[in-house]
């Protein structure tokens, strides 16, 4: 019988992760990305990229990099899009990827066949393998929010901004205070005529630094403090560094910190202290030249850019996937609960990086498979916590909001992974193995 | 029933767990099933044939899953584990229960009646251990709190005190209560309890095929234990895991007290022969049995 061949789709962050996890372990898989190189959303000339030039990385390249393959020495803390990019190839480079990777060819169906799954792609070909896993991405559905009224100027989702020459002359709106649209709330604060964020609650903002630090190191090499001890302490030395927050109006946090997402950006503090943009509330109409907010103040405005987010899909086996507040429902974010060897790489919000989360999930994807061979046509041990196991990996109450309908946090899921390792008696993911570059002689 | 209000009600308990019963339509079998239908636990039992198992399935509440099975073929426990998991997706106990004495002089025994019983006790409890393991070590997740697997093997007092009229089968009991010992030691790391019962005579139809074919007088030297008793200790192992329990306790207690000085048993033996040959008339008498050709005399003072 042929080895059981798997096939991975997308070449983004994740799916580099987990070709590079199955080529260190001698899966055999096949590789196939629609655009004309690796990257995913980082490369800005991916057709529908939400990427735009202003844009760096919010988690600061110490806690970021793939296990085992820091990021250069001379990268900033924060590396902008360009250097992601740049990292991420060279990634793919010195674990020789780039050779079993189909580029311009993208999947276009997905069907369930027995012991196996048949491919459909949109160069024609149906290919048939033991396994599929879906990486490719949740930032290419922008969600657009309803907004009623009649408007002279123009709306568009933030995916399709890319620089800051498109504020020119123009006074703008930004709503939504993710990380992106504070980012492009910045922008917007330098270039645009008059520029305005509309948030609909108040966030906990941190600041990129903190002691001289990267912030989110503090958070990865601090003690662990239970949440009880920890969040009043980090909310008061928030409070002694970023100050009262509503004097630069903006709203008052409902939730605690940590509860939700929090904002990593001081840029937008320092504009909003020189009044280079404003703070406005829930948008309720649109009237001709104005927006009206809901608190009845009016704005002029020519551009509306919707920073609303993304809705997470897998189109091409949609069917497949149970979807909960339009996410797809999976063990560990990755294992399908009732489709045996269909999974999922990246459909996670967490508090951090992913990269390192991605290694993690797709060690123990590679276990799982590895392990399959040791139970020929059986269910396996992992089978068994795919089916039973509910543990909650939030790490703590979260505002009920649908974006952290399933949230990761970062620390409890890392806690959890090394448990299941444990449990199930197989290795942890071994950076220094990890570190070691493909053998130039297999690129057969 | 004050046992029962004692019973810490935030312990352990079979209820929602998946339990692997082998020998389950022997008397002990069938009580441990009962019981453990009764804690809500979900079962799969394990015997010779079907229709032994169809019995006990009558008298349980839910459908369990049956499995017949011959405990001495290696490729009939990998089923076993293959159906289990199958089925149910999980393990959470296992309960070696299953157990066979044959009768013979030793002296005439033949190999494979040897291999049977070596295989029978000791070989498929081992084997059935390292089947479920990779499951059992998985533990479950019981209203928020961690619950270990466990492994629950039913002895005998034959594993502390040698019976001259039964070696092969003390020799497999002997062996069976080292590999559980070994196994708590080895599990203990790695998530998975291990938890023996030694009961001594235990008031089952094999007992009676003993006490009317010349079985060991050993057997009656306490007034035969009944197979709900042994049951309830499965559970009491379940609730509050413990190593090894005796039933009764001062079996356990004077057995392992004689084999301080194994030298000593053959001047022991004697007098507890006619301690123990008393229970067995007793025994006799009380469930009017007679003794069949009592073939190995010659052993009996
Ligand atoms: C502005 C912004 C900032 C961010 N900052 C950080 C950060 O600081 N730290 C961090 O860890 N993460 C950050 N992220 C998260 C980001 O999602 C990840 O860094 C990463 O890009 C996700 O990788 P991925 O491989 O899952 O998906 P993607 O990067 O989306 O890659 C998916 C790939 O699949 C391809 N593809 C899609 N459909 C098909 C198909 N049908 N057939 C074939 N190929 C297909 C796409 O072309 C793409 O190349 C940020 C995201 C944004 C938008």
């Amino acid at each position: 019988m042929n080895e059981p061949t798997y096939l991975i789709i997308g070449a983004g962050p994740c799916g580099l992760s987990l070709a590079r996890a199955f080529t260190q372990a001698g899966l055999s898989y096949e590789q196939v990305e629609r655009h004309t190189d690796v990257g995913g959303i980082w490369d800005i000339e991916n057709p529908g990229t939400p990427m735009y030039r202003s844009a760096h990385f919010i988690s600061s390249k110490t806690t970021s990099a793939f296990l085992g393959f820091p990021m250069p020495a001379d990268y900033p803390d924060y590396p902008t899009n360009r250097q992601i990019l740049a990292y991420l190839r060279s990634f793919a480079r010195t674990f020789g990827l780039y050779g079993r990777i189909r580029f311009g060819v993208g999947v276009l169906d997905v069907q369930e066949m027995p012991g196996g799954w048949q491919v459909a792609f949109t160069d024609g070909q149906v290919r048939t393998y033991a396994g599929v896993i879906c990486a490719t991405g949740t930032n290419w559905e922008p969600q657009m929010p309803e907004l009623p009224g009649v408007f002279g100027g123009e709306v568009r989702h933030s995916v399709t901004y890319t620089s800051p020459d498109e504020f020119r002359g123009r006074r703008v709106l930004v709503l939504g205070a993710g990380n992106s649209g504070c980012d492009i709330a910045c922008d917007a604060a330098r270039s645009a005529d008059a520029a305005f964020i509309s948030m609909r609650r108040g966030y906990h903002f941190i600041p990129k630094r903190v002691f001289g630090r990267p912030a989110d190191t503090l958070a990865e090499n601090g003690p662990h403090l239970p949440a009880f001890i920890e969040r009043p302490v980090m909310q008061g030395l928030l409070r002694l560094v970023t100050g009262d927050l509503t004097k630069l109006g903006l709203p008052k946090p409902d939730h605690r910190l940590f509860e939700s997402h929090p904002i990593v950006n001081d840029q937008l503090l320092h504009h909003l202290a020189h009044g280079d943009i404003r703070v406005k509330g829930d948008v309720a109409r649109l009237d001709g030249p104005d927006v009206v907010f809901r608190d009845g103040t009016r704005e002029a405005v020519d551009l509306i850019i919707c920073a609303t987010g993304y809705t997470m899909n897998i189109p091409y086996a949609r069917r497949y996937f149970e979807w909960k507040s339009e996410r797809p429902d999976l063990y560990l974010t990755m294992f399908n609960r009732s489709h045996h060897n269909l999974f999922g790489l990246g459909y996670l919000e967490t508090d951090g990086s992913l990269y390192p989360l991605a290694d993690w999930m797709a060690h123990l994807l590679t276990q799982y498979l590895l392990e399959q061979r040791a139970y020929p046509g059986g269910p396996q041990p992992f089978d068994t916590l795919i089916r039973e196991d509910r543990t909650d990996l939030s790490g703590g109450a979260h505002v009920d909001s649908p974006r952290h309908a399933l949230y990761v946090q970062r620390r409890a899921f890392l806690t959890h992974l090394r448990a299941l390792c444990r449990r199930l008696n197989w290795p942890e993911p071994d950076e220094a193995a990890l570190s070691v570059p493909a053998r130039q002689a297999v690129s057969a | 029933m004050i046992r029962a209000a004692l019973t810490p009600r935030s312990g352990r308990t079979p209820q929602g767990a998946v339990a692997v019963v082998t020998g389950a339509a022997g008397a002990i079998g069938t009580e441990i099933a009962l019981a453990l239908d009764a804690a809500g636990a979900h079962l799969a039992l394990v015997d010779l044939h079907r229709d032994g198992l169809e019995a006990v399935q009558a008298r349980l509440s839910r459908p369990a899953q049956l499995i017949a099975a011959d405990l001495t073929r290696a490729a009939d426990i990998t089923r076993i584990r293959e159906e289990v998991i199958h089925w149910h997706g999980a393990c959470h106990l296992l309960i070696n229960n299953a157990g066979v004495v044959i009768v013979e002089p030793f002296e005439d025994s033949r190999t494979d009646t040897i291999e049977t019983e070596l295989n029978v006790n000791l070989l498929a409890p081992a084997l059935l251990s390292r089947e479920f393991f990779p499951w059992l070590r998985l533990g479950r997740d019981q209203g928020g709190a961690w619950q270990q697997g466990q492994i629950v093997t039913v002895v005998s007092m034959a594993g502390i005190i040698p019976i001259a009229e039964s070696a092969v089968y003390t020799a497999s009991k002997f062996g069976l209560r080292g590999l559980m010992l070994a196994l708590a030691q080895r599990f203990a790391g790695q998530g998975v309890l291990v938890s023996s019962i030694l009961p001594g005579g235990v008031d089952t139809g094999m007992l009676r095929h003993e006490a009317t074919h010349g079985g060991s007088p050993l057997n009656f030297l306490s007034e035969p234990q009944t197979a709900r008793q042994v049951a309830q200790a499965v559970l009491a192992s379940i609730h509050r895991p413990r190593l090894e329990r005796y039933v009764p306790y001062g079996d356990g207690l004077s057995g392992r007290l004689a084999m301080l000085w194994p030298g000593l048993l053959p001047r022991l033996t004697p007098l507890m022969n006619v301690l123990g040959e008393r229970g067995r008339q007793r025994y006799l008498k009380t469930r009017g049995l007679t003794e069949v050709i009592p073939h190995d005399s010659a052993q009996t003072p």
